[in-house]
């Protein structure tokens, strides 16, 4: 069975029509882009300076802090 | 922490370009994926060659739209880690779970018979390819299901399904089967995909009229035509029925959305909607009086209070009467829910300090009255905790009320400009049909012309159809529990600005790559286009 489906990838790429050629060189350099050329932009974050156990006191602080919104949109 | 506002503009630019550009692939694979599964279909009732070749030649534009908006959608898991982190952390326990039911099921469930239905016209028997091909169209708009499940989440946080749990500081789910079944979610599903399945018709039959004007592929056009004029019908009507329930839903859950969507400032029994108008932008407590409010409008008297309320004389509030209260309605001023919302906001930071100094009482005491009751209607079952309010506790101290609303203009224009484009289609869709059944519509010039002018007219339908949904919520990320403001991660301006304009780029070009690559199968035509 699992061979009969790996034959059935094999053969359906190896008799790609050009359009349908085109389109995977498209999805695979956008997947390289999305996941290898932003993720190394926008990774690490914030996320990783901050130490896992002070994440959830930074988050209280933020949700408990006396600011309120229109005073930080004055600032 | 401090959230530079001019980050949180830019971040919510980026997020908005996000969404728009993947909604410009989504409603096309929602309701191509179902006109290719009809093609076939008929195709495979009746054996003949022709129907065969108009499945494959739309079912190209689809793969060609599949391809080029897969994993756009993606980009937005990044944006919640990098530039809404609080908003992550807050609720990200209930928002992941229906995302990661679409990724496991849905996502697997397209593209495992997208495969099928791709490579597999001479390797599988006409039924498995026939069912593979209603399986992606049912896996496409079953992803869209869970999708707008965690939307309606945030347009209606419900206690029904989460409360906002003072220990860890985070919204919590407490009965999966009502978030998946509350009626916000539902009736925004069924619209949503109802509207993919009108701009998907018009696609269809834009092409087709296309191509009668120009004389090639006749055949092949008129039947095409025909099934995507039946479809978009039928599908209009739906999207005008189902956006009907949509706003009944909003009206009674979101009152200051559907306040803006109309410029009601001062509630008014029997309230009308404005069929045309030109609104203002004012402070609303300054507003005496609707008529001051436009520049110009044309009323159609009580329609509102029928759509929102199910009663001509029923009473809608304005955005003035959401800030000052109006009591004979049971309306609370924001002063009162500001002032709950603050104690609320005081309980949990109460209940970390004692939790800190291990004092149990303390953490007893703030937890009690946390989760007091404020409302309670014992006659509908429903009642309000100082926790469900704890949003409204954000602008306790707020100098400009009219920050608790959205601003009027631009969700006025996005949901009329919406509702005017959904008549259009449906005289489009009626008279295009009357014609196919007459055998008119092959020489009606007047018609095709029509037909392929309209053929962009849906994406700008639904973009200002989301835009009316996500300005409308402001300015909330989570309606009355998590402001916009306080749902930002507190980075520098010019990370975002330089995601922003790396995101740009990159859907500017995947823009035009699917745009070259459409117009050019288009004008080839369906011989050979498989």
């Amino acid at each position: 069975m699992l061979k009969r489906i790996l034959f059935f990838y094999i053969d359906g790429f190896k008799n790609l029509s050009d359009l349908g050629r085109k389109l995977w060189v498209i999805i695979i350099i956008k997947l390289v882009v999305i996941f290898v050329v932003f993720r190394a932009f926008l990774f690490p974050t914030l996320d990783s300076k901050i130490p896992k156990e002070k994440q959830k006191e930074l988050y209280i602080k933020q949700l408990t802090k006396i600011t309120a919104t229109k005073q930080k949109k004055e600032e | 922490m401090t959230i530079d506002l001019n980050m949180l503009e830019w971040a919510r630019a980026q997020f908005a370009m996000t969404a728009l550009f993947h909604f410009f692939f989504v409603p096309f694979t929602l309701g191509m994926s179902f006109l290719v599964a009809f093609f076939e279909t008929i195709y495979v009732k009746t054996g003949k060659q022709e129907w065969k070749e108009i499945t494959q030649f739309w079912q190209t534009l689809f793969a060609i739209n599949f391809a080029l908006g897969l994993s756009t959608g993606i980009i937005h898991e990044f944006e919640f880690g990098t530039n809404w982190s609080t908003y992550s952390w807050v609720v990200g326990d209930i928002f992941g779970a229906p995302l990661a039911v679409e990724g496991i099921i849905a996502f697997f469930m397209e593209a495992t018979f997208a495969a099928i239905s791709f490579f597999g016209w001479k390797r599988v028997s006409k039924g498995v390819h026939l069912a593979s091909t209603w399986l992606l169209a049912i896996g496409s708009n079953l992803s869209a299901l869970w999708i707008l499940i965690a939307n309606g989440f945030m347009q209606h946080p419900s206690n029904e399904f989460l409360k906002f749990d003072i220990e860890t500081s985070r919204a919590v789910m407490t009965d999966f089967w009502k978030l998946i079944t509350q009626p916000v979610a539902q009736v925004k599903f069924l619209h949503t995909i109802s509207a993919g399945y009108t701009l998907s018709s018009i696609f269809v039959l834009g092409i087709s009229a296309y191509y009668l004007l120009r004389k090639k592929h006749v055949d092949f056009a008129k039947k095409s035509a025909a099934v995507a004029a039946a479809f978009g019908l039928v599908s209009s009507i739906f999207v005008a029925v189902i956006g009907d329930e949509h706003a009944y839903e909003v009206a009674n859950t979101q009152p200051t959305k559907i306040a803006a969507m109309e410029g009601l400032y001062v509630g008014e029994k029997g309230a009308p909607i404005v069929a045309f108008g030109i609104p203002k932008d004012l402070p609303a407590l300054k507003v005496n009086s609707n008529d001051e409010a436009f520049v110009f409008k044309i009323e159609i008297p009580k329609l509102l209070s029928i759509l929102g309320k199910r009663d001509p004389d029923a009473y809608v509030p304005g955005l003035k009467d959401l800030i000052v209260g109006n009591p004979e309605y049971g309306i609370w001023p924001l002063s009162k829910l500001a002032q709950i919302g603050a104690e609320a906001r005081a309980d949990l930071r109460a209940y970390h300090e004692a939790k800190a100094k291990g004092d149990k009482a303390g953490m007893e005491a703030a937890k009690a009255d946390f989760y007091s009751v404020v409302w309670s209607d014992d006659k509908l079952g429903l009642k309000l905790t100082k926790s469900d309010l704890i949003g409204y506790g954000f602008f306790k101290n707020v100098n400009n009320p009219d920050l608790i609303h959205p601003p009027v203009p631009p969700v006025f224009y996005s949901f009329h400009i919406m509702v005017g484009l959904g008549f259009w289609f449906i005289l489009l869709f009626l008279a295009s049909w009357v014609a196919i059944i007459k055998g008119t519509f092959e020489n009606n010039r007047l018609l095709q012309q029509l037909a392929v002018i309209s053929v962009p007219l849906p994406w700008i339908a639904t973009s200002f159809g989301w835009m009316t949904a996500e300005i409308g919520r402001q300015p909330w990320t989570v309606f009355g529990m998590l402001p916009t403001a306080e749902s930002a991660t507190p980075i520098a301006l010019q990370n975002v600005q330089a995601t922003f304009f790396m995101f740009l780029t990159a859907f500017v070009i995947l823009g035009i790559a699917e745009l070259k690559i459409l117009f050019t199968v288009v004008k080839h035509g369906p011989k050979g286009a498989h």
